[in-house]
Formats: structure tokens, C-alpha cells, sequence
């Protein structure tokens, strides 16, 4: 069973129910050596399954109510920075070590609402900050077929977990590509929505004005009902958008087995076929583009000038909100407080002997950022990539005058090694160069499956949309997996 | 070596004046925080602060991780409000911005504040100087902010706690220019300010709760001087007296150090009310980079048109408005009507007395406000409405005075009554025997007495030496009880001279 | 790797940058990354970064500001910073109290998980002054 659609079958049959279901997926994750979880919550998981199948049994007639609970019965996995009342919160941190907010994030209430069931929280590059989830304090997730190679960073524990069958499907965050990339490197469908969509509120941020929860799925069709649930505006976040959400799951379905992309305007950014992608990668792409062709639709050259400045804009704008957003872990309401830190000699050393716990890649982004937020050079480093990162913007709403959808490699190769990039961290933020412009433009963005390479290694297809152009993105989506 | 000041050679003959900018913090009288949903205010005097520890808070404003500001519509109004009621440029598009600093009671690590583009411009306020206010002069407002306040830190020996009951709670900062230069126009600067702030219903004025808090920037200069002085921050002082006090002490400080060949440091000072002196908090090698940044989680502010002068059309009638309505309509005095409009209770209470007694007894009854009144409700320390006078026992007294059924000394004992137990004002005076003697029957028999009494001040008197008319009538006055009408009095006691 | 898209790395050294393709109007000096410099933001960021670990921030710091300095070839004359997410305008909420209320010990439910606390209040070390 690989979609909503047939587990809801199941439900209805009596094959499967809510509380097998769950049961089930507990019982592989505690046998699987992925380390894609921090925490479970199976005991919860388990309640809330069994008064589904009571409600199914005696409310709905053994009918699962898909119009009022679409995701009825279904077992999600939660990316560990997105908070459950009273369930333990890492976001992969020491300093969180002991964390139960006292607040459910809104995407997860939302889910809840619709039915869902979450099974825990997954494992995730600490803070989110990372491409390749080895930046854990819970230790690097292993990718679902290859465990020398990563599973890919930020969501590596949502993308392994979907791929490896641990739950039926998983939240990430996505703030340069943490959904898109693991998504590419595990061989699942990965969906940034346009940010606004989905609200934050209960995401704890790492760059407020690029970060965006988004599902991770085995289908484009579960992507879309995900997305779809999660989205609309929230009153408890100021950046969530009150633009109307289509039925996006009846979109996809309705395009049936084998749908046409007739009418569909197909834009090939020229920056983003450049050297230094893997060949295998490249041609991957390129076929799936010869077949977009062949199914129909317009192929056309787009050029998205300012692409080459994406990874210094995007790091800039990044570490100057994290090192914001991260002054708030001191220690004094929440989280890991070391057993000497009263012992200090005053409040610098309390609140450095807490921020300790910080890992390395997390320490360096807090510094850069400070840096470049810091009198004096400000104006070089934040201001001017705030600059750059408008005209980004502006090259994608020109380029979008003539294309529906853009498409491109999701990254450059395919999973690395472990401990490949984790010395360099500039090469492994060059790991995210196609993935950051489409979230400094704060637009949907989505990771396809479009086969392996030579080694057996999944290789994504990345579709980019306009602002609030989700149904077009599922669209084209959908025509590529039906073509895969 | 001379010593030079602000461009100027100084020596101790030289003149110096001071030159004062104001940062004032004002809590905004919203029911629910700036940012989320918990309590901000409690009724009458009490304050969140002290509230059960930690009972007014969320996630939200205590800064748990996830969480994000969502703005208050009342506080951004009354932000509005006060930026029109002093004359400012209202911005349709402002922008918060977060202020970094580490310390307990600031829950995120930063404080949502506003830096380069604040909801208010430019504006000005008019103060008043002199016994009868009769000097006035403009200080200019530079810019009104929004911002939300830090919590409380609670010291002990060993350890401190920190209490987010007021972390949130909306404040405006008002800036002034540096254009006050004596502690006294920075006394009527902030009185002024207050008046305004409370008159329109956006600070509920409670001072010792820290409603209405003042940073003053401070520095001095020869006069004459172009450029200006080190300046030194004297910060949270929250009584007009003690802001007085500390720029007084302050200007003599910084003219000492001059006129020692030191030289002054730029620094934060606090401001010891017991001993009368400032002392250095931090200097400006030790002050923070505050690295601040437009908050990401709140997009810019954007008013329209309409909302704004929705606004303007509900503001209420400004001190400085009731105080000319009041010298037309009443015929009270500049100095007087200035008094009775400073506050907005006060002038409601005028204004409520004045409906029942008839338009007659305005200037009576703005006399007892002024003066007798006010000192008892200093004396205790509280304030009008929370005093046992109403509208209508002063009414009721004014019209007494009038009907010169009571003397003004009469008046004074009966409001004391009034003050310490409350009562029917008619009542009172017969109780107290306070009805004036208007019979000229019943004053003669006492004129006489004190006639037979004074022999000599008789003769003096009718030798031509009239001032001694005076100690007469106080004689007869103290004869009578105090409850002499004075006017026959003085009438009677003429006839019985010259007769 | 990706070739065009990187700038070579310079050995670090505060200098005016000359380079031809450079307009000249956005010309700016390279910061030099130092220890100095490190330790004087991590104190600012409340970090105290272990003795031995400061070499490799110097290192790697230094290399990501170096990349970044191909920003200053951009022109933005004129060109408005992109500060949010999302285009304003603000939305508001009216001004109404919610309690968040107690847990079942009767302590205010954003207390609960805090580290240590006596009398439902944050316990920190004595704040001096």
C-alpha cells in the first residue's frame, strides 16, 4: 500500500485498520537501524489509533470519513523542530535535551484534526542547519539503501523514515532545501509550499523569513493532501498568507494514470545545467525533460541571472535570522541548564556554560551571523544580501511571464558519503546551490523521484512554481511521477 | 593648559547651560499584551507585575522556541492617538525591529522594538514656565515608537528569579529633541506629557507601577555654545521630582569634572533617590552592539488613511483645548484652568461639579481644587478619585460659599472632614458649627468686646495709622470662631471707627 | 565541483579589492577574520569557544566571508532590501485575553519546563547591579 487512497481501501475492507496499521509501523521502527527517531510517542500513538477504530466502527459505519478526516488513520512522522504539547522537543540539540513544550504547532494540529497519527519525532541536522543530517547530537541518520551515504540534509530523519517504509508519511522544514534535498537523496516526493502557506507557528525557527514545513511523501497525490491540510492562514502567525487554498488532492487525482501535459509551459533555467553536475544526474533530468516534451509540453529556456549569488545571499540572510533566533536558548525557561551553571560567576559564564551545548556547525552559524548583523557590517554583509536576494526574486517573476513551472536537478549529485563534505563546510553548503532560489523567492518547490543512478542511488527532479502556483506544482508533478 | 568645553575655553566664571533630551516610556493601557493574548492590565491601581509569579504569561511572550508576535490592534491605535495628541507625523508604514541583548527578563535574547522607521514622526509639545505659567516654549518630539517591555528580575543573597508577568506588556517610547535646558522645563516637559498621555486614555498613569518611565540625556555647555557636551543617560527614573533632582545634581556633576581638567565619559548612569546622587552604570566602551534587524516574523506595519483619521475624530479634548474652554467659558485664570485640565479625572470632576453647582461657582470651586484639595490628596498621596470627594459635596460646598453660609477658613475644615470621614457637606458644617455669622445683631456684641480689648490700636487707628484695621479684624475673626462673614465684618467694624 | 560558482579564495588580508569586472562604486574592504575577531563576536553571540576549536572557526569563517564577497560585484542601486517572507501588510489581532493557564500541579504551564524554579519564578544566578 503506497497511497492514502489505498490504506483508506483497506480501512474499508477490514483488511488494515488504524490500530494494526499503527501497531505495525511501531514494531519496524523499533527493528530498524536508521536512527531516523529521536523520540516516539507510540503509547500516544496507540491511544489515538484505537479510538479510531472504535469511531470507525461505531460513528462511521466501517466507512473511513474522507471528507471530514483525510488523512484518517495514517502514521506521520514529525520532523523533531516542530513541537507536540508535552512530547519531548530536541530539534537535535544538547541544549534541548529535556524540552516538553507546553504548545502543539499548528501544522500538527492541523494533521491531528484531519485524522493523522503522529508516531514520534524524527531525527534532523541539529537546528536544522545542515545538508546532511551528520550535524545531529542523536548521530547521523543512515540513508534508507546505502548506509556509507547520508540521507541528506535537514529532514534526513522524515526523508529515511518515508523511504525506508518507518511511517506512512513524514513533516520536514524546508528553509534551503533541508525537504527538497533528503527528499532527492532517499527517493521520496518532497514539497516546500509557498511561504506563508503553512503556518511556522510551533516550527522552531531557524530562519524565520525562509523557513516552511512541508510533507514528505511516497506520491505527488499524498503530497498534495498533506499540503493541502496543512495550509490556510493561522491567526497565531503573522507571515501566514489568507490566499485561498484549492483542493489540491482532487487536482491531482483527477489527472488519472496517465495525464497529458499538453498546455503546460515547461522553463529549463540555463544556470542550473552547468559543470560540476554529475553526468548521470544531468542526463536523469534531461530525459525527463525530452519526455515532459514528448507528453506535450512547451520546453522553454529561462535564465535566472543572479543565480550564482544564491549561496552567499542565502547563507548571509540565514545565519544573521539563526543567531537571532537562537539568542532565546539561555538556559533560563527551558532546555538543558548544566548541573555548575549556578555555580557561575556571573550571568556571562551562566549563559556561556549553557550555550555550550550548542553543536559546531551551530556555534559557527550564530557567530557568522552575529558578525554579519554586528555595527558596521551590517550594511556589507545583511543589508546588501537582503539586496540581492530581491533581485533574485525579481529574475524569477520575470522568468515566470513565460513558463507554468520550472525544473532542474535538485542537487548536483546524488547521495555522498558520510564524512564526505563534513569537513568543509563550505562545500557542503554548495551542496544546496539549486535548492536556496526558489526559497529566497519564497516559492513551492518540490523533489520528484525520477529514477538511480549507476550505483542504485535516487536522483530527484526539483519543480519550482510562482508564489501561491502549489496547483500548477502538483500538476506538473504529477505528470512527471506518472512518467517515471 | 586651558580647559576647553564644547568647542569653548571654560573656566569657573564661565556660564553653563544644561541641555536635556527626554526618553520617556509610557505602558499603554490594552487589556491583553503587545504580541499575545495573555493579561496586561488589571484593574484600578494593581499592576500584572505583581500578579502570582509567572501567572499572566504564554509561550509567546515568554519566548518558548516555535513561537511568533502577532500584533495588538489596540496598542498599535493608541501608539496612534498619543503620536496625534502631540502633533506627530503619524507613518502608514512602519517597521519592528529586533533589539539584541542578553539578560534574564528578556525572554527571546531581543526586544521587539522599532528603530529606523517608528509609527510616529516628528511632532512637538508646548510647555508652560513660571508661577503662572505665564512663559511657554515648544520642545520638539522627534519620534514615538512601539516596543514591549522586559519582565521583572526579583534579587536574593544568592540567587535572582525572574518574573515574565510584565514581559509584553506594550509600551511607546516618546523622544524628545534635546531642546530643554533646566531641570524645571524638563519637569513641565514630563507633566505636560503625562497630562496628555492620560487625558486620552492610553496610559493609565499609575507612576509608582512604572507607567510612565524616563530616561534623561543630559549634558552641559557653555552658553553660547554651538556643539554640544559629553552626554551622560541617567535611566528609569519614575517621579517628575527625582528627574529634577538627578539633572540638577548631573549638570553639577559633569561642570565639576570640566573644571577639574577631567574629562567627562559617555556612559548610562542610574540615579540614587535616598542620597541625591548619580553613579555609572556602564560606559559607552561597555555598551552593547545591539545588532538590530526588521523582525522577520512581523512584515511592515501598514495603516491606512481612514483608520488614522478615524482615530483622530475619537480623540478626546487635550489638556491644552480644556484648558483654553475653561478660561472662556468659566472665566478662570491661564494658571488656574492650566491646573484643573492637567489631569483628566481632575477635569472631569470640574466639569461634573461645575453642571451642578451653575457656571457662578467655577472659579469657587476651581479654588478649592486648586488649593485645599489637592494639598490633602498630596499629603496622603492619592489620588482624586480615589478620595472620598465627590462632584457633588463640592457642589453642595460651593454653593454655601456662596450664600456666604460658610467662610473660606470654614470651607477648608469642612473639605478636611470630608477628606478623613466623608459626609453630607450641610451636615458637616452643623456639626462643626461652621455656619458663618451674616447677622449683624450677633457681630456687634463681639465688635465691641474687641474694640474695649485694644484700646490702643483704637486710637492709632483713628490718629490716621489705618493699617492697623488689619489686626482688628483678625481680632474679630478670632473671637468669633472663624465664623464671621468678613465682608460685614469689616463693614461693621469701619461704622464703629469712624463713629 | 560547480566551477562557476565559485570565487577563488584570496589568503585572508584586510585590502582594498581591485578588480577589473568590479564597478567601482561597490568596492569595499575585505574584513580580515581573525582570533580577534572571532572571539569578539562569540563573546557578542555569549559563546566561550574552546581553545582549541577557535583555529578552525578562523579557518572556516574566513572562507565562507571570502565567498560571500563576490555579493559586492552585484549592483543594487536603488533595489529594495527583501526583509520578510511575505508582503505586508500586517495583520492584527484584536485585543483579547486568553489565559494559558496551569498544569495539574497548579504551576503556570510555560513554567513546567523550566530547569530549575522556586516559587513559580526562573531561577538565575544573582543578577549583580
Amino acid at each position: 500500500m503506497r497511497t492514502i487512497r489505498e490504506i483508506h481501501d483497506a480501512f474499508d475492507s477490514g483488511r488494515e485498520t488504524p490500530l494494526s496499521l499503527t501497531e505495525r509501523y511501531l514494531g519496524k521502527i523499533a527493528k530498524s537501524p536508521h536512527n531516523a527517531w529521536i523520540t516516539l510517542c507510540g503509547e500516544r500513538a496507540l491511544r489515538q489509533a484505537e479510538e479510531q477504530n472504535l469511531k470507525l466502527k461505531s460513528k462511521h459505519g466501517g466507512r473511513v470519513p474522507r471528507e471530514a478526516e483525510p488523512l484518517f488513520g495514517i502514521p506521520l512522522g514529525i520532523k523533531d523542530n516542530l513541537v507536540i504539547e508535552n512530547i519531548r522537543t530536541t530539534c537535535a540539540s544538547r541544549i534541548l535535551d529535556s524540552y516538553l513544550p507546553p504548545y502543539t504547532a499548528t501544522a500538527v494540529l492541523r494533521l491531528e484534526t484531519a485524522g493523522a497519527i503522529p508516531l514520534g519525532k524524527l531525527n534532523l541536522d541539529e537546528f536544522a542547519m545542515g545538508s546532511s543530517n551528520e550535524n545531529s547530537a542523536y548521530g547521523p541518520v543512515l540513508h534508507p539503501t546505502h548506509p556509507d551515504r547520508v540521507p541528506g540534509g535537514s529532514s534526513g530523519g522524515s526523508g529515511a523514515a518515508v523511504a525506508a517504509d518507518l511511517c506512512f508519511a513524514a513533516l520536514g522544514t524546508d528553509t534551503g532545501g533541508s525537504i527538497r534535498l533528503p527528499a532527492s537523496f532517499c527517493g521520496v516526493v518532497g514539497m516546500k509550499p509557498t511561504y506563508g502557506r503553512i503556518s511556522r507557528y510551533g516550527q522552531i525557527a531557524f530562519a524565520s523569513s525562509l523557513d516552511q514545513i512541508g510533507p514528505m511523501t511516497r506520491s505527488v497525490e499524498d503530497a498534495a493532501v498533506l499540503a493541502q491540510v496543512m495550509s490556510g492562514v493561522d491567526s497565531m502567525d503573522s507571515t501566514s498568507s489568507d490566499q485561498p487554498v484549492e483542493d489540491w488532492g482532487a487536482i491531482v487525482r483527477a489527472l488519472g494514470d496517465s495525464p497529458s501535459a499538453k498546455g503546460l509551459r515547461v522553463g529549463v533555467p540555463a544556470e542550473y545545467f552547468i559543470d560540476g553536475i554529475d553526468p548521470e544526474v544531468r542526463s536523469a533530468i534531461e530525459a525527463r525533460i525530452e519526455t515532459l516534451h514528448a507528453q506535450g509540453a512547451a520546453i522553454v529556456p529561462v535564465s535566472l541571472p543572479h543565480t550564482r549569488f544564491a549561496v552567499s545571499t542565502y547563507y548571509l540572510i540565514a545565519v544573521s535570522e539563526a543567531s537571532s533566533n537562537l539568542s532565546r536558548f539561555d538556559g533560563v525557561r527551558f532546555g538543558l541548564r548544566p548541573a555548575d551553571a549556578m555555580r557561575s560567576g556571573g550571568l556571562r559564564e551562566f549563559y556561556q556554560k549553557v550555550r555550550a551545548n550548542f553543536g559546531p556547525e551551530v556555534k559557527r552559524r550564530i557567530i557568522l551571523g552575529n558578525f554579519a548583523l554586528s555595527s558596521g557590517y551590517c550594511e556589507d554583509y545583511f543589508q546588501k544580501a537582503a539586496k540581492v536576494r530581491r533581485l533574485m526574486r525579481m529574475d524569477f517573476e520575470n522568468a515566470f511571464r513565460s513558463v507554468d513551472v520550472m525544473v532542474s536537478p535538485v542537487a548536483p549529485t546524488t547521495a555522498f558519503r558520510l564524512g564526505e563534505k563534513s569537513k568543509n563546510p563550505l562545500q557542503m553548503y554548495l551542496t544546496d546551490i539549486f535548492t536556496i532560489p526558489a526559497s529566497l523567492a519564497g516559492l513551492p518547490a518540490m523533489s520528484v523521484p525520477v529514477g538511480t543512478d549507476s550505483g542504485g542511488l535516487p536522483i530527484g527532479m526539483q519543480l519550482i512554481a510562482p508564489r501561491f502556483g502549489e496547483s500548477s506544482l502538483f500538476r506538473a508533478a504529477r505528470i512527471v511521477e506518472a512518467n517515471t | 593648559m586651558s580647559i576647553r568645553h564644547a568647542g569653548m575655553p571654560v573656566d569657573v566664571n564661565t556660564r553653563f547651560e544644561t541641555v536635556i533630551g527626554l526618553e520617556v516610556h509610557v505602558q499603554l493601557a490594552t487589556e491583553s499584551k503587545i504580541f499575545s493574548s495573555s493579561r496586561a492590565r488589571l484593574a484600578g491601581d494593581q499592576s500584572v507585575a505583581d500578579e502570582a509569579v509567572n501567572s499572566n504569561t504564554d509561550p509567546v511572550c515568554a519566548g518558548h522556541p516555535g513561537t511568533l508576535p502577532v500584533l495588538n490592534k489596540k496598542a498599535v491605535e493608541y501608539a496612534v492617538r498619543a503620536g496625534i495628541a502631540l502633533g506627530c507625523a503619524i507613518r502608514l508604514r512602519s517597521v519592528f525591529a529586533r533589539k539584541h541583548y542578553f539578560y534574564p527578563d528578556s525572554p527571546k535574547g531581543y526586544q521587539i522594538s522599532q528603530f529606523d522607521l517608528p509609527a510616529c514622526g516628528p511632532g512637538q509639545l508646548e510647555i508652560e514656565l513660571g508661577e503662572e505659567g505665564e512663559d511657554s516654549r515648544t520642545i520638539r518630539i522627534e519620534r514615538i515608537h512601539l516596543e514591549e517591555d522586559a519582565g521583572k528580575n526579583v534579587h536574593f543573597p544568592s540567587y535572582s528569579l525572574v518574573n515574565l508577568n510584565r514581559a509584553g506588556v506594550p509600551l511607546i517610547e516618546i523622544v524628545s529633541a534635546p531642546d530643554m535646558r533646566t531641570a524645571a522645563e524638563a519637569g513641565a516637559y514630563l507633566r505636560k506629557l503625562y497630562a496628555i498621555v492620560t487625558s486620552i486614555g492610553v496610559c493609565d498613569g499609575n507612576l509608582e507601577e512604572g507607567n510612565f518611565r524616563c530616561d534623561a540625556n543630559v549634558s552641559i555647555r557653555p552658553e553660547g555654545a554651538q556643539g554640544f557636551g559629553t552626554r551622560v543617560e541617567i535611566k528609569n527614573v519614575n517621579s517628575f521630582r527625582f528627574v529634577e533632582k538627578a539633572i540638577e545634581y548631573e549638570a553639577e556633576r559633569q561642570r565639576q569634572v570640566i573644571l577639574s581638567g577631567d574629562s567627562l565619559v559617555q556612559e548610562t548612569r542610574l540615579y540614587d533617590a535616598q542620597k541625591n546622587r548619580t553613579f555609572s552604570m556602564r560606559t559607552k566602551e561597555e555598551a552593547e552592539d545591539y545588532r538590530y534587524f526588521p523582525d522577520p516574523d512581523l512584515p511592515p506595519l501598514e495603516l491606512s488613511p481612514d483608520w488614522v483619521e478615524s482615530i483622530r475624530k475619537t480623540l478626546p479634548e487635550l489638556p491644552d483645548q480644556k484648558r483654553d474652554r475653561f478660561m472662556q467659558t468659566f472665566g478662570l485664570g491661564r494658571h488656574e484652568a492650566a491646573l484643573i485640565s492637567s489631569g483628566a479625572e481632575t477635569a472631569r470632576f470640574f466639569e461634573e461639579a461645575v453642571a451642578l453647582a451653575g457656571a457662578g461657582a467655577a472659579r469657587t470651586i476651581a479654588n478649592l481644587m486648586n488649593g485645599e484639595i489637592l494639598r490633602l490628596l498630596n499629603e496622603e498621596n492619592i489620588a482624586l478619585g480615589e478620595s472620598r470627594f465627590t462632584p457633588a459635596a463640592l457642589a453642595a460646598l460651593a454653593g454655601f460659599i456662596a450664600e456666604k453660609f460658610v467662610s473660606s477658613t470654614g470651607a477648608k475644615q469642612v473639605l478636611g472632614v470630608l477628606f478623613r470621614e466623608g459626609g453630607e457637606v450641610s451636615a458637616i458644617i452643623d456639626r462643626e458649627g461652621l455656619r458663618q455669622v451674616s447677622d449683624s445683631s450677633a457681630l456687634e456684641p463681639v465688635i465691641d468686646r474687641v474694640l474695649e480689648a485694644n484700646p490702643k490700636q483704637v486710637a492709632e487707628y483713628r490718629a490716621g495709622k489705618e493699617k492697623v484695621i488689619g489686626f482688628l479684624v483678625g481680632q474679630t475673626m478670632k473671637a468669633s470662631g472663624g465664623k464671621a462673614d468678613p465682608a460685614l465684618l469689616q463693614e461693621i467694624l469701619l461704622r464703629k471707627l469712624k463713629g | 565541483m560547480i566551477k562557476n560558482t565559485m570565487i577563488p579564495i584570496a589568503p585572508t588580508k584586510a585590502k582594498k579589492i581591485r578588480q577589473p569586472w568590479r564597478n567601482v562604486a561597490f568596492s569595499y574592504y575585505m574584513v580580515e577574520v581573525n582570533e580577534a575577531l572571532i572571539r569578539k563576536v562569540a563573546a557578542l553571540s555569549m559563546l566561550e569557544l574552546e581553545e582549541s576549536g577557535v583555529a578552525d572557526y578562523v579557518k572556516s569563517i574566513g572562507e565562507i566571508l571570502k565567498h560571500v564577497e563576490q555579493l559586492s560585484s552585484v549592483d543594487t542601486t536603488g533595489i529594495e532590501p527583501m526583509l520578510h517572507g511575505i508582503d505586508g501588510p500586517l495583520r492584527l489581532r484584536e485585543d483579547m485575553v486568553e489565559d494559558f493557564g496551569r498544569d495539574e500541579h497548579g504551576t503556570p504551564k510555560v513554567v513546567a519546563s523550566a530547569p530549575e524554579v522556586e516559587h513559580d519564578g526562573f531561577k538565575v544566578p544573582r543578577i549583580i547591579g
